[in-house]
């Protein structure tokens, strides 16, 4: 927080206790900035030429405040601190004001270096970045990081924000990335570059569009890989234009207690490249509070991949995969659908949905931090997969979709990881299997983002 | 298909065993061998030649392939990239040129002319021939793994057209090698041919199509 150094304006009128700041009348004759170097002044001004607008001392205050926010989510400030003093010059109004922001600049280069352990892998990852590089905001970023199993992976992205109302923001990447898929044998190396535009369509409403170019390469991961995923194995080139649509109205984003999520996902692939098919899903969350602070939630995703008809095909990492402590929880990673010597081989469509009950751990009092980082819940999921034939009957197609659908139940512990991440412990109860799933009965321990 | 990618390989069951020894060695622990018959200075004699054929005609398949210009640009450069799209066939066949290069170049073959080259089939060609003679197989009435060896690599350089002919023409020279190939391919590729090819003459074998061991 920037310090606020406001003089008394009249002292006739700062007698009382209680004072009208409505009825104090204000104009601000002047702004000041101090301490810019590399940001331009076009964008400065443009953030700043609010406060001009403000006719009392309450909406100046509230402007001014406005400002400094708006300053500092520029990109460009590390601080910034306000001075408000009575304006002095030739022209001055009786009620003139002159206000004084003072900023200091991000430092042009940053480094960071950080570890991290997930998909049982650890790497270390070190980065540069160039900040607010053409004055306006921009960002270089170049990040390198080294794994445990001998993956390397580097990404180096140039961001430009268009500081408009709808907050777009326009980057570009080049990637390198390794992965490892154990539950399907393979491993997988991107190299991609991607140019995407996000942009705000409403109030939490954000839609994005991403273009992206990337050459996968396929390769088997150990001796115990499947023949069906073996023959899948080589290099691939996929371009594909993607547009993600995310409304999130929820209060929390880890454990939300009243609200609608809705994530909207197309993909089309096959611009270039020998790679084509069309990619939908979706993802539904809805939040409904009842009484003594517990929570019922119900969650919906599915997904439906149509191949081109044409000479483009798609392979395992197009297709989708399901099962896990993030999705339908009392099953293996990946551990739904179609399986080969133990592999997964993924589907082309699939459904899941959950409902869950949440509820604050009991015998702690309410507000306490121990109680908002933990909840137990208790959940019933459900979900199918397959390469389904859909006709135009719809009750027929229906059928097929829940025709040996997959369940199951369980109760745990869930915990907020830093207000953005979730680590969930449960013991689960698969109930509906189908020959060839990967259930897993007992204990499961999941950490993401995105839960279902 | 196998992990490093290497050919051939074969599928047994939940097992894939890529390359001619380690298949070797696989079968004979399931009881499987073809070089029963042999006494110990056969089998040493046997490797001596594999190891023979291995560094003279691998290395020859693979200078024509990728270090000789004409046969690198008309032929192995859409051979080899035709398969993956624009820009990926440029990439992985130049890829794969320097690999071959490097490893040609580690083995001094790289700095030899295309003639030396072609010598050097011969005199691996003549050496073949002479232990050959008049045997059906290398060692007596039964086929070993060294004919296999031979016969792929004999086969694939009779049957593929090249720019320039000349191996072909080396490998047609040594007449029992010619009959060798020709044996072989009645007795146990057959049944993959139609039975069409067997008994026909040599000239045939400009015309086979059978690509089915192409040098790598």
């Amino acid at each position: 927080m920037g310090t606020l150094h406001a003089k008394s304006p009249e002292p006739d009128e700062a007698e009382g206790p209680k004072m009208d700041l409505q009825a104090l009348k204000a104009r601000v004759q002047r702004v000041h900035v101090d301490g810019l170097a590399r940001t331009k002044d076009d964008l400065v001004i443009n953030t700043v030429r609010d406060v001009f607008t403000a006719q009392d001392f309450q909406s100046v205050i509230l402007k001014i405040h406005e400002v400094r926010t708006r300053l500092s989510k520029l990109g460009c400030f590390k601080e910034v601190g306000v001075f408000i003093d009575t304006y002095e010059g030739p022209d001055a109004l009786d009620d003139g004001i002159e206000v004084t922001f003072e900023v200091r600049e991000l430092n042009l280069l940053g480094a960071k270096v950080n570890t991290s352990v997930g998909n049982n892998e650890g790497s270390v990852s070190t980065g540069g970045l160039l900040k607010n590089v053409f004055g306006r905001g921009e960002e270089l970023s170049c990040e390198y990081s080294h794994g445990t199993k001998k993956s390397s992976s580097f990404f180096t992205t140039f961001t430009k924000p268009f500081h408009n109302d709808a907050a777009t923001v326009l980057s570009g990447s080049v990637y390198q990335q390794g992965s490892e898929a154990p539950w399907s044998g393979y491993k997988e190396l991107d190299r991609g570059v991607l140019l995407s535009l996000a942009f705000d369509s409403a109030p939490q409403v954000q839609q994005k569009l991403v273009l992206e170019g990337v050459w996968r390469y396929l390769s088997c991961l150990s001796r115990s890989t499947a023949f069906a995923v073996r023959e899948q194995a080589g290099h691939s080139l996929k371009s594909s234009l993607r547009h993600q649509l995310f409304v999130d109205k929820r209060d929390d984003a880890v454990f939300p207690t009243d609200g609608v999520a809705f994530t909207l996902k197309n993909e089309l692939a096959g611009l270039g490249g020998d790679i084509g098919f069309l990619k939908n899903e979706v993802d539904m969350q809805v939040n409904l509070p009842l009484p003594a602070d517990m929570v019922i939630q119900g969650g919906v995703i599915a997904g439906h991949l149509l191949p081109l008809r044409n000479n483009k095909t798609h392979c395992i990492t197009d297709r989708f995969s399901l099962g896990g402590p993030t999705t339908v929880r009392g099953f293996e990673m990946c551990g739904i659908g179609p399986h080969s010597d133990g592999c997964s081989l993924g589907a082309e469509m699939y459904w899941a949905a959950a409902l869950h009950a949440y509820t604050p751990l009991p015998l702690l009092h309410r507000g306490g931090t121990i109680s908002e980082k933990f909840r137990l819940h208790a959940f019933v999921n459900t979900g199918n997969m397959g390469d389904f034939i859909l006709t135009d009957n719809f009750k027929e197609n229906l059928r097929t979709l829940v025709r040996d659908m997959r369940l199951s139940y369980g109760a745990g512990l869930a915990m907020n990881l830093g207000g953005f991440a979730r680590v969930e412990l449960n013991y689960c109860i698969p109930l509906l299997v189908q020959r060839g799933d990967r259930p897993s009965h007992g204990l499961q321990f999941g950490v993401a983002t995105d839960f279902l | 298909m196998s992990k490093k990618g290497r050919i051939p390989f074969i599928k047994a069951g939940a097992f894939v065993v890529a390359e001619l020894d380690p298949i070797v060695a696989f079968v004979a622990n399931k009881g499987v061998t073809l070089t029963e018959g042999l006494d110990t200075t056969q089998k040493a004699d046997m490797r001596a030649y594999m190891s023979l054929v291995s560094n003279v005609l691998a290395n020859a398949e693979l200078y024509v392939s990728w270090v000789d210009r004409t046969t690198y640009e008309e032929v192995t450069m859409s051979r080899y990239g035709s398969v993956h799209p624009w820009p990926l066939n440029h990439i992985l066949t130049k890829q794969k040129r320097q690999q071959i290069h490097r490893r040609l170049k580690v083995l001094g073959w790289k700095q030899k002319s295309l003639e030396e080259v072609y010598n050097e089939v011969e005199h691996c060609c003549s050496a073949l021939s002479e232990r050959l003679d008049k045997q059906d197989f290398f060692f007596g009435k039964r086929p070993t793994e060294l004919d296999a060896l031979v016969f792929g690599h004999l086969f694939t350089l009779l049957t593929t057209p090249l720019p320039d002919n000349r191996l072909a023409t080396i490998v047609r020279s040594f007449s029992n090698l010619v009959k060798l190939c020709q044996v072989i391919e009645r007795d146990f590729f057959e049944r993959n041919n139609g039975g069409s090819s067997s008994g026909n003459g040599e000239g045939d074998y400009d015309k086979l199509e059978d690509l089915n061991q192409l040098p790598m």
